[in-house]
């Protein structure tokens, strides 16, 4: 007994380890043979096609641009041959024995030549034919002028002190410049944005009367305090105060951008005026110098002569990628720290899975980095009349961390689908071993698997939507998720930097008002979800009893060709709503069509009367003159900033025109369809018209109609279309917003955070996604246990 | 101007009530159909029509004649047309606005709803590609837009009914293992707002190099669908008894012949539905195109009409306006030929889910 269990035991740990083996040990080789093949297409996926294991990490194939070929790097070598074949003491330098060997040790060429007769050859000792791949030969070539050139700088620098004069000199002049520079790029930024956005007029008022109560000594908390005496006061030092409260709140914009992008600013001046230096400088200090010696020139002449020869027909890449080995040859500490940040063993070797697990954890490693140190050698470059090829900054491609999250999820996902084989695997090993234990015999394996493809009818049609959806909806919504526990935004921007994990870092800051990087998100969010639930309620409240209304009238027995009519009503159902969104955004421009009707019929004359229009809003009165306030010289409609509950009231009721006619279509339909006996009894009974109406009508209509109401809510909730495509968000919206304007509800402010180039906060926007899922989510999972669906699902 | 539409509206609304009166003054005789309400609208000949030219079909007395004239009834029918004409006047202003200024010869903000110098050279400017606008010569791609929605749509509407029909039949007919589980994924993942896939999706498509090719949309247009349409083909699929299923079965269809013999003729209704609401998806989407499409030769309808109005270097009124009509005619047309049938659709998924 105790023996059979540790049998069964074992079996199952076989299974665990080696998929299939439990099932060969109960002697079900056709099992076995099925779990081996997933086991076996699994095992190749990590370590066949996708892996590296063991490879030699190879840096320059991350630096863009060819290697400079055969030709090229030959040529330096026949150059050498015909100008420097004289030592001091006069042999022959390619027949100089020490040359020789350090040839045939940097490259195992062999290398032939016979002076006078043939000119030198790299012979493959292998094949015995000519030949030199390219990375042999640029190695030869750079890692030759290392050793002469290298003495030679060794001697410059002895010589002039370079270490001591450069050093301190650079980086002095290049924090000075960099600091001026950055400064300056702040106040451009911060008038960019004041440019863009002229002073909200509320925030003026409210920054001229913090200053007059300054000021004035006047508080409004004394009980003597009145409110005239602080007006009259404003009223006598209006142009100063104006004056003061303007630049008080530049300096706050000034303040907030430093906040926002200064480290960027900072950061990207440094980077680029610094490079500038440091090549300049070395350049003036090296490069004449330089060039005064033999072999450098020959090399230069080689590369001048392949391309005026038309040998080579290289690109600014190719020569630049070539002067970063030339660099990289020089200084050896610098190349083994780009190198080990570069190779990180799971990115370079990990296969699919793995690479996809460390990318998911840490979001990648190292960021792109920019080489430029390799432009000191941009005096090799070559040139002819028609070609010039500048020195330029190398990109070294590093981890980029949203396609590290994405990878790592569709490994994360497919690994899933693999464990579930696997388990199966080893509890089909265990029940198998039961079996045989109990009744000492194999199970029939070919009936098993008959009753598997009994059963897989269903999972073979459901693979296909099963993988598309699994990858292009659930995936994608994983990923948006996973993203609101970073800081992926504008400030980190793979490939350039990396992103992090921060937990639940953006919602707290949500959830205790706070800011980020300058911008508002904690208090505009619920400013911005409280305009969102009023937009939900009364859009679909508004819509839906437009909607009865309408029905009943179109159904009022007085009403001839009812078709017609109905077909009528039913048009802005029927068109396109973007389209008619799109409409009314041109009909209600400031200078649009309503205006110009408005204006002629002569309805501005009495809004003027009434101060609704034609003062800027500062002038405009108290309480309902302020509520009421239709614009300054033209109304409004969807550009009101000062008053943006003017613009979200009028959305609501632009609102009605296109959603009443769904409901009334639907509600007639219901009207018609109601059993004519109850009316015929209600009216036996001595129920009036009204009654019957409010009896019968009006409760079987909107019972029959609410499961609507409820989706209907949703919908409006995320109304995307309406708000984007007639306002636009708008008015206003800048970063002291955290450029959510007046009307955007949280859909249409989370696409401008998405989508706009100069925003791109995505990770907060995916915090407001997630919370917008558990609003509409518990509303909709409300909704939907009432349903009778719901109670099908078994 | 006020005084003239004001006089317009009043004569409408009076015309029409006297119609409605006519009607119920003809019915009251007997007579019913159209005829009536075709009379009704000549003012004043069709009460005296229907009271001297024509015999009475039935006996009626003076009392019941004289409930249409009172004063109740005609103003109760005077108010229901005055709101009748108000609101088809408030649904049409921005559909002849858009028609008016479809036609209108200079590409800026027009302010009158027809302009005065109408002309088709709008919508050659669409259709041929080039056009000349205040002496200078403008082009654009739309008839490329066109035909990219087009192959969206088209290709959107047969993948989405393949993935979605075969899906829904096994979920509605068989029990296996993980459908509750199945079920409640696709009905959870539905509620998660679009936006939440977009980067994830921008980095898909960059990573496989389906940037700025409109037809990798149908992927995601696809794969959007299936959620919601499996459920509410589903819920129909149930709706279809299953004795015919096992009669079938019992005759030895298997599982494939059940759904193309029985079930597929059956559920024809619904997945016509599918068809024609995801056919209609594509042309109304905005967002994806918006944001994964980026050379304008590349860009859907949606994304091109709406440049004509916001992108400040192709700003051009009419031409979204004569746009706007050749997407939206079509599009309309197919509503108002289905209305009852999407308008069914909609409240069947409310309820069934």
């Amino acid at each position: 007994m105790k023996l059979d269990t540790v049998i069964i035991a074992l079996k199952t740990v076989a299974s665990a380890l080696v998929w299939g083996l439990g099932q060969l040990f109960n002697r079900q080789w056709l099992k076995a043979l099925f779990f081996f093949a997933f086991f076996a297409l699994f095992i190749s996926i990590e370590f066949v096609f996708t892996g590296n294991y063991g490879k030699e990490f190879d840096f320059f194939e991350r630096v863009p641009g060819r290697d400079l070929t055969v030709e090229t790097s030959k040529g330096y070598v026949l150059e050498y041959f015909y100008n420097f074949d004289l030592d001091p003491d006069g042999t022959a330098r390619y027949n100089d024995p020490t040359f020789l060997e350090y040839v045939a040790e940097l490259n195992g060429l062999e290398f032939a030549a016979e002076p006078g007769v043939l000119p030198p050859r790299f012979i493959d000792p292998n094949t015995g034919m000519e030949t030199a791949p390219e990375g042999r030969a640029v190695r030869f070539t750079t890692d030759d002028l290392y050793i002469y050139m290298g003495l030679r700088l060794q001697q410059l620098a002895d010589e002039l002190d370079v270490a001591e004069l450069i050093e301190p000199v650079a980086e002095e002049r290049a924090l000075v410049e960099v600091a001026v520079r950055a400064e300056r790029a702040l106040r451009e930024e911060a008038n960019r944005v004041m440019l863009q956005d002229p002073m909200h007029p509320t925030n003026m008022t409210h920054q001229i009367r913090i200053l007059a109560i300054e000021r004035s000594g006047l508080d409004p908390d004394d009980p003597d305090f009145v409110e005239a005496d602080l007006e009259a006061y404003i009223a006598s030092n209006l142009a100063i105060l104006q004056n003061d409260a303007r630049s008080a709140l530049l300096e706050e914009r000034v303040e907030a951008v430093r906040e926002t992008l200064y480290p960027d600013i900072f950061d990207r001046s440094r980077r680029t005026h610094f490079n500038n230096l440091y090549t300049n400088y070395l350049r003036e200090l090296y490069g004449d110098q330089l060039l005064a010696f033999d072999d450098i020139i020959a090399f230069k002449n080689n590369l001048q002569g392949g391309l005026t020869s038309g040998r080579d027909n290289y690109n600014s890449n190719d020569y630049n990628r070539m002067l970063l080995r030339l660099y990289f040859a020089f200084d050896e500490a610098d190349f083994e720290r780009y190198e080990t940040q570069i190779n990180n063993f799971f990115y370079e070797q990990g296969g699919f899975f793995l690479k996809g697990f460390w990318g998911v954890v840490t979001l990648g490693e190292t960021p792109q980095r920019t080489v430029f140190e390799h432009r000191i050698f941009d005096f090799f470059l070559p040139s002819t009349a028609q070609r010039t090829f500048e020195s330029r900054s190398i990109e070294l491609a590093g981890h980029h961390s949203t396609q590290l999250l994405l990878r790592g999820l569709i490994s994360t996902l497919l690994f899933a689908y693999f464990m579930i084989v696997y388990i199966w695997n080893i509890r089909d090993a265990l029940k198998t071993a039961k079996t045989i234990r109990k009744t000492k015999q194999v199970p029939d394996q070919v009936e098993y698997f008959k009753d598997v493809y009994e059963d897989a009818f269903e999972y073979i049609v459901l693979m296909p939507a099963l993988a598309l959806v699994t990858f292009i909806s659930l995936m994608p919504i994983l990923f948006g998720m996973f993203i609101a526990f970073t800081n992926y935004n504008i400030r980190h921007i793979p490939p350039g930097q990396l992103i992090e994990w921060v937990g639940f870092a953006n919602f707290r800051l949500i959830f205790t008002l706070g800011r980020e990087g300058g911008l508002p998100f904690g208090q505009v969010f619920f400013q911005v979800l409280w305009w969102t639930i009023i937009w939900a309620i009364f859009s679909t409240l508004t819509c839906f009893f437009g909607g009865f209304f309408q029905a009943v009238i179109l159904n009022n027995k007085r009403v001839t060709n009812r078709k017609v009519w109905r077909a009528f009503l039913i048009l802005p159902w029927a068109v396109p709503a973007l389209i008619s969104q799109m409409i009314f955004r041109v009909m209600f421009a400031d200078t649009g069509y309503i205006n110009s009707v408005l204006e002629n019929i002569g309805l501005y004359d009495l809004l003027h009367r009434f101060g609704m229009l034609g003062r800027p809003f500062a002038e405009a009165g108290e309480g309902l003159q302020r509520l009421l306030y239709f614009g300054d010289s033209q109304i409004q409609w969807l550009s009101n900033e000062a008053n943006p509950w003017f613009v979200r009231t009028f959305l609501i009721f632009l609102n009605i025109w296109l959603g009443f006619p769904f409901f009334m279509a639907l509600m007639s339909g219901v009207m018609t369809s109601i059993d004519r006996s109850l009316y015929e009894a209600a009216s036996i009974d001595g129920a009036t018209g009204s009654q019957q109406f409010w009896y019968i009508t009006m409760p079987l209509v909107l019972f029959a109609t609410s499961p609507l109401l409820i989706m209907t809510f949703a919908g409006n909730f995320n109304n995307f279309g309406v708000i984007y495509f007639i306002t636009g968000g708008g008015p206003g919206g800048d970063f002291t917003t955290a450029f959510a304007g007046g009307t955007d509800i949280l859909i249409s402010w989370i696409y401008k955070l998405t989508t706009d180039q100069e925003i791109r906060w995505y990770s907060m926007a995916s915090v407001f996604s997630i919370l917008i899922f558990l609003i509409i989510g518990s509303i909709s999972v409300w909704n939907f246990t009432r349903t009778r669906a719901f109670k099908e699902v078994d | 101007m006020v005084t003239t539409v004001l006089a317009i509206y009043v004569a409408l609304v009076l015309l029409f009530t006297h119609q409605s009166l006519v009607s119920s003054y003809a019915e009251k005789k007997g007579y019913h159909g159209v005829k009536p309400t075709l009379i009704g609208l000549l003012p004043g000949f069709g009460f005296y029509y229907y009271a001297k030219l024509v015999t009475p079909r039935r006996k009626i007395s003076a009392y019941a004649i004289r409930s249409v004239f009172r004063i109740k009834n005609m103003l109760g029918t005077m108010f229901i047309y005055a709101e009748l004409v108000a609101l088809v006047a408030i649904v049409l202003v921005p559909i002849v606005y858009v028609i008016g200024t479809s036609l209108s010869p200079t590409s800026g903000l027009p302010r009158s709803i027809w302009p005065s110098n109408p002309t088709l050279k709008n919508f050659r400017f669409l259709l041929t590609g080039s056009e000349m606008y205040g002496g200078r010569e403008v082009t654009t791609n739309f008839v490329n837009w066109y035909w990219n929605t087009l192959q969206i749509a088209f290709l959107t509407m047969v993948f989405a009914v393949l993935f979605i029909t075969g899906t829904a039949y096994v979920f509605a007919r068989y029990k296996f293992k993980g459908k509750k589980a199945g079920l409640m994924a696709i009905l959870i993942l539905q509620m998660f707002p679009s936006f939440l896939a977009l980067i994830a999706i921008f980095t898909l498509f960059e990573t496989f190099n389906l940037l700025d090719q409109p037809r990798a949309l149908v992927i995601i247009y696809t794969s959007g669908a299936i959620p919601f349409n499996v459920w509410l083909i589903k819920g129909y699929l149930m709706g279809i008894p299953k004795e015919l299923d096992e009669s079938a079965r019992i005759d030895g269809a298997n599982k494939m012949q059940i759904f193309f013999k029985i079930i597929l003729p059956l559920s024809v209704p619904i997945i016509s539905f599918v068809a024609v609401t995801q056919f209609m998806a594509p042309w109304m989407d905005y967002i994806l195109p918006s944001f994964l499409i980026t050379s304008p030769e590349n860009w859907t309808l949606a994304v091109g009409i709406f440049a004509f109005i916001t992108d400040q270097t192709r700003i051009n009124y009419p031409a979204f306006a004569a746009a706007a009509l050749l997407v939206a005619i079509p599009i309309t047309i197919i509503y108002v030929a289905f209305q009852r049938f999407l308008i069914e659709g909609i409240t069947a998924g409310a309820n069934k889910g």
